[in-house]
């Protein structure tokens, strides 16, 4: 589905990743590792806000080098960023709206994209009024996974979703993926590795702006590197 | 929910009824009053222009020049080409949203005060221009028209000026309740985010840019047409830049309302001031422009709104 050859990335002169393939099929996908490892950075390649140094990104056949943001996003890829990053000064319904409205395939389904959403995260529906800036982290998170939802996506891609959110939520969060994933293929960038693991099918751990072992969320789970470096095991 | 949903539409309702009292108003008096009037409602239509704009958060200090441009575009397509004045203002919107698009290809990729700066010194160019390009457009002298819309005759021109602001209004409305106002919000409070939910930045600016120096470029040619010449000095004049972003500061940014309030009470409040202190008014306008930003951001609008939702949450 989303395939990454031989991808190098650099901020300045530091290289962030180097030289790194990767397949994501269709199901869902983990890419696990610690701060500074350069998940973040794939995910902006993945979307052209940081540009490679060589190496090229295809998804489901078209190559996104030479497209722009907007551009990959109409082809079927929505993120859920790190940080939330919504647009705090518009209500739960504009944010949701914005989601949809701009992405040609999903516009003519806004409706009913809506409620589908909706039904996934009910608190949405409560709060349409309010402003995105004034929810709690739990809520703008549901808010930010619902307006990527919007684009009707083929791949969502969640930058660390369980950043700064409470244990309870993140179980719950991880549960609604789990769900998702018969509808969307989703890829997710994680440190919890081991609540991560309950929600992907394929794992892939990175180190240093590479990836250093790759296999199933069974394999993973019982991998006794991963189990001492990544589950406190 | 709903019942808020009620409320927030019926404030605009009120504030329309009242402002269509305030433009009805002068058909009622003399020549002078409606000479204000034309005043006020070319500034308030700049106003709203500048404030249709700064939604996307990208400020522009281009009106004195699109504003200049469409004057001339105006005066000089009647002198040469014999254009009708409507038709030459029409012409002028074209002209200067042309001009906007092209020039809008290059400096949109500035943002903050790089693209404000870009665009203060755009107005600039095009004045020098003008001013150097004697042949046509007359140089520092400047040109006279050979004919004043409806022959000057004032309650006329003062309907058309009516009517342009109520064009203007709606447009303005227009851009508020369709996609492209989500889409220009969506920029202005997080351009990264905005990208990567699939909004073609880039396409949205250029039409906000057009749009809005096309109707700066129709208010200029208005202008000349009340008044029956032009000069680079006059034209292009910073107030065309200036006052209107007042009146937009003090009634209230990232709506209608705001810059029409403002420009009906600032321009109102300019003339009264005109009358005792002649030049002495644009202090008072910069006093009234500290207080507001100082203690009142969001200008009487959005202190309004604050107020009628603080009211609505105590019930």
């Amino acid at each position: 589905m989303l395939e990454l050859k031989n991808i190098s990335c650099s901020y300045g002169r530091m290289p962030v990743v180097r030289n790194l393939t990767l397949d994501i099929e269709e199901g869902s996908t983990g890419l696990f590792g610690p701060n500074g490892a350069g998940k973040t950075t794939i995910i902006n390649a993945i979307l052209g806000l940081v540009p490679l140094k060589t190496g090229s990104i295809s998804f489901r056949g078209t190559e996104l080098n030479k497209l722009k943001t907007h551009e990959r996003v109409h082809l079927g890829i929505s993120v859920v960023p790190q940080e939330r990053e919504l647009f705090p000064f518009m209500t739960v319904y504009e944010n949701l709206i914005v989601g949809g409205q701009n992405v040609p395939s999903a516009r003519d389904r806004v409706a009913r994209t809506l409620e589908e959403v909706c039904e996934i995260f009910p608190i949405l529906k409560e709060r349409f009024e309010q402003k995105a800036g004034t929810m709690s982290g739990g809520q703008q998170r549901q808010l930010a996974v619902g307006r990527a939802l919007m684009a009707r996506p083929k791949l969502l891609i969640l930058d660390e979703p369980s950043l700064g959110l409470q244990p309870s939520i993140v179980h719950d969060l991880f549960s609604i993926l789990k769900d998702m994933k018969k509808d969307v293929s989703i890829m997710v960038t994680e440190q919890n590795v081991r609540e991560s693991l309950r929600a992907v099918d394929t794992g892939h751990i990175m180190e240093n702006g590479e990836i250093i072992i790759t296999g199933t969320a069974d394999e993973l789970s019982n991998n006794p590197e991963v189990e001492k470096a990544y589950m406190g095991l | 929910m709903n019942s808020t949903v009620q409320k927030n539409k019926t404030w605009p309702v009120i504030f329309g009824i009242l402002g269509v009292i305030v433009m009805i108003l002068p058909f009622f008096s003399g020549p002078y009053i409606q000479s204000i009037g034309r005043t006020v409602i070319t500034y308030m239509i700049l106003a709203i222009s500048w404030d249709m704009l700064i939604r996307s958060g990208q400020l522009s200090f281009g009106l004195a020049g699109f504003f200049g441009l469409g004057s001339y575009a105006a005066v000089l397509s009647a002198v040469n080409l014999h254009f009708n004045p409507f038709i030459s203002i029409v012409f002028a919107a074209l002209v200067a949203g042309l001009i906007a698009f092209l020039v809008g290809a290059v400096v949109l990729r500035l943002r903050g005060m790089y693209f404000a700066i870009t665009t203060l010194a755009l107005g600039e160019i095009f004045r020098i221009i003008i001013h150097n390009w004697t042949s046509l457009t007359g140089g520092p002298n400047g040109k006279l028209l050979p004919k004043l819309a409806f022959d000057g005759a004032s309650i006329p021109t003062y309907a058309m000026m009516v009517l342009f602001a109520l064009i203007i209004i709606a447009l303005s409305e227009y851009f508020k309740r369709s996609r492209i106002h989500y889409a220009l919000t969506a920029i202005r409070d997080n351009e990264i985010v905005a990208k990567s939910s699939g909004i073609n930045i880039y396409k949205y600016l250029l039409i906000a840019f057009t749009v809005t120096a096309a109707i700066q470029g129709a208010a200029g040619a208005g202008f000349a047409q009340l008044y029956g010449f032009v000069t680079p000095e006059s034209s292009f004049n910073a107030n065309y830049t200036l006052i209107p972003l007042a009146m937009t500061l003090l009634g209230g940014m990232y709506s209608t309302w705001g810059p029409v309030i403002g420009a009906v009470l600032l321009g109102v409040l300019g003339e009264f001031l005109k009358l005792y202190i002649p030049y002495g008014h644009l202090v008072v306008y910069g006093i009234i422009i500290i207080l507001v930003l100082l203690f009142m951001p969001w200008g009487i609008v959005g202190m309004a709104g604050r107020l009628l939702k603080k009211g609505e949450s105590h019930e």
